[in-house]
């Protein structure tokens, strides 16, 4: 960050200051809170800077962790500032980070199982600790304990979203609690080919970053704060374009070729329309995600000339345009025809169906791509972790999701192989964790 | 070309192994060029009427026969009469034959008096799970063949396009058609390659030139 710890909160403070007006005021103090009761909590020693005056520093040292002043060090392998490295995210907000956030280039969707006897109490103690780490990490602090700080130097707008699985209510008790509508997906027999290692999970940690040390490097520490709580169930990586590569802001590409992510919601009112759940009750300000991951056979797509991939999508690869359109942006045009007489944008491309008929329920779409090749056949497995956010799942990703299934010719390409669903809470104030309208 | 082990010159080696290079480039450049009629996917072999005829009368069915199957996943079909909107039908598949059936079907200009053109615009998904698209013309009625099809003129006149037109150049079938862009591609292929053989020969002369200061040449001694 090129910037030495103490003047870390301060510069914090101003920054959530400029994003949530006034909610800033209380920032230090609230830090303060927050160190302190997650401190006591976990009874782990104290990596953070004297301005934060974290009352851990009176718990017990572990003899296999660092001595205390990490954040020396830290500034000694510091990232200077305004480079990619040193951006934040901010953690705290009425919604979580890493949701309306341009997506940063590297991710890790990280699942886990909850552990016998984990019950409501327990729980909200993983949260908070987590939530205090995710606050430190996200503005280029090490998270306490950090045995590797230097690697926390680089923040590279960091962001850790946390979420729930459908299950998790019934574990902890609290099957009331669930959010309406949010529950695991019904199957899609036409083109589903599930399996166990990619689905399910109680909880939920997106982790993205602009450089993958860092998302490795959270991961390994978050990993410590679940440990005692729950179990991994599976990990997903992805990646994008590298920060810095593409042109800032467009929309990305997947690995077949295709830009990917044209249509989605940007203005705020439609965001909050479809991205944020409108309430009553905790939820309010939350979302529900869906993650999917989805094998490409590229071996046949590869066989396909461009005009026939061109007229399965609807959009021209060379810029996103639709076929009936110029530009990537241009509205399509969904009852033009062209010299055959056909309607330009076929019945079975893609973007018809993921459209439909009547006013668009869009969702907040924020896909990966995965390479894990070699599969178990010995050839690629590469692929979309697809991810999206939206108020209602029920409402408008399943009936998307049964149109493309139904007469998709990507289909004939695309194979989901993994589904999982996570209710998303809604954000923090400093002082606060993240579920803690849930468990409080 | 044997490998003579005593080779006096490395530099004639050296060039040998430059020519074959380019030649087997070559080789591949021709074979590429080749490549793209040996990979067509699904091709309309014939349609009945047959593209650029004129029939009598309008017909009661149109049927297209590709040169391999049918999937029967959404076939489109889609029948305009100049001076008309296209109207989209449904066809039936039976393996490599796609059938509309028009008796039925209410189509604008049918019972014209005069000459006029009809375009049948067809959208299939071949075996192997391509997008197939093309169109084909042809006229009903007595008399002189009609010249307007829809939009402007193709180039030959007769109006007959039975290739498979890549959906991504409907623009440029729109603005008068001429030719298919699979063979234009080939004969830029053949073109490039041509091109190829005429530098190699260049370096090949010039080469030999540089290598035989007075003595002759060596290559292939």
């Amino acid at each position: 960050m090129g910037e030495s710890s103490d003047q870390a909160p301060r510069r914090y403070s101003r920054r959530r200051l400029l994003l949530t007006g006034a909610a800033a005021a209380a920032g230090g103090a609230a830090t303060v809170a927050i160190g302190g009761g997650v401190a006591l909590a976990q009874g782990r020693q104290d990596a953070a800077p004297p301005a934060l005056v974290d009352t851990a520093t009176a718990d017990t040292t572990p003899a296999d962790t660092a001595p205390a002043d990490t954040t020396v060090g830290v500034e000694g392998d510091g990232v200077a500032a305004g480079t990619i490295g040193s951006a934040t995210v901010p953690f705290h907000g009425q919604h979580q980070a890493g949701i309306t956030t341009p997506a940063q280039a590297f991710a890790a969707f990280c699942a886990f199982d909850l552990r016998k006897g984990v019950g409501a109490v327990r729980l909200a103690k993983l949260l908070r600790l987590l939530s205090d780490d995710i606050e430190r990490i996200t503005s280029g602090r090490p998270a306490l304990g950090d045995t590797a700080p230097e690697l926390a130097a680089a923040p590279a707008r960091v962001s850790v979203t946390i979420g729930f699985g459908p299950a998790l209510f019934d574990r902890v008790g609290m099957p009331g609690a669930r959010p309406a509508g949010f529950a695991d997906l019904p199957a899609f027999p036409e083109i589903d080919k599930l399996e166990d290692r990619y689905g399910g999970g109680d909880l939920l940690l997106q982790i993205c970053a602009d450089d993958p040390i860092t998302v490795a490097h959270t991961q390994r520490m978050l990993l410590k704060d679940t440990r005692a709580f729950a179990a991994m169930r599976w990990v997903q990586r992805g990646f994008l374009r590298a920060r810095g590569s593409g042109s800032e802001g467009s929309t990305p590409r997947n690995l077949m070729g295709q830009v990917d992510g044209t249509v989605n919601p940007t203005l705020d009112a439609d965001v909050d329309r479809l991205v944020w759940h409108p309430g009553p009750g905790w939820f309010t300000g939350g979302t529900m995600m869906v993650l999917r991951r989805i094998r490409m056979d590229l071996n046949a797509w590869d066989a396909l000339d461009r005009s026939g991939m061109e007229a399965a999508i609807g959009r021209r690869l060379s810029n996103g345009a639709p076929l009936t359109g110029t530009e990537e942006h241009d509205e399509p045009d969904l009852t033009a025809t062209d010299a055959t007489g056909l309607l330009a944008i076929a019945d079975f491309a893609h973007l018809r169906l993921a459209r439909g008929i009547g006013p668009p329920l869009q969702i907040r779409r924020r896909p990966y791509n995965y390479d894990d090749s070699p599969g178990s056949d010995g050839d690629s497995d590469v692929g979309q972790v697809f991810c999206s956010f939206q108020a209602d799942i029920a409402n408008q990703f399943v009936p998307m999701q049964q149109r493309l299934a139904a007469g998709d010719l990507m289909n004939a390409w695309l194979t989901p192989i993994g589904s999982a669903v996570f209710a998303i809470p809604p954000g923090c104030q400093p002082g606060g964790f993240i579920g803690e309208g849930l468990l409080t | 070309m044997t490998s003579a082990p005593a080779s006096p010159h490395p530099g004639a080696r050296r060039l040998r192994f430059v020519v074959v290079s380019l030649l087997m480039l070559l080789m591949t450049a021709a074979l590429s060029a080749l490549a793209p009629a040996a990979l067509a996917h699904d091709a309309l072999v014939s349609s009945n009427p047959v593209a650029g005829s004129v029939v009598a009368t309008a017909p009661a069915s149109i049927e297209l026969v590709f040169n391999q199957d049918i999937k029967n996943f959404q076939p489109k079909i889609a029948v305009t009469i100049t001076g008309h909107d296209p109207v989209e039908i449904v066809p039936t598949v039976n393996g490599p034959r796609v059938t509309a059936d028009l008796t039925s079907v209410d189509l604008p200009g049918r019972d014209s008096a005069d000459p006029v053109s009809w375009r049948v615009g067809y959208r299939i998904i071949s075996a192997d799970g391509h997008p197939v698209t093309g169109l084909l013309d042809f006229s009903v009625g007595s008399g002189p063949a009609p010249t307007a099809v829809i939009g402007t003129a193709p180039a030959a006149g007769g109006s007959t396009q039975a290739e498979p037109i890549p959906v991504a150049d409907s623009a440029t079938v729109n603005a008068g058609q001429s030719g298919d862009p699979t063979t234009s591609t080939r004969w830029w292929w053949i073109g490039g390659a041509l091109v190829i053989a005429a530098a190699i020969t260049a370096i090949v002369i010039a080469s030999r030139r540089a290598n035989s200061p007075a003595d002759g040449p060596r290559v292939g001694s």
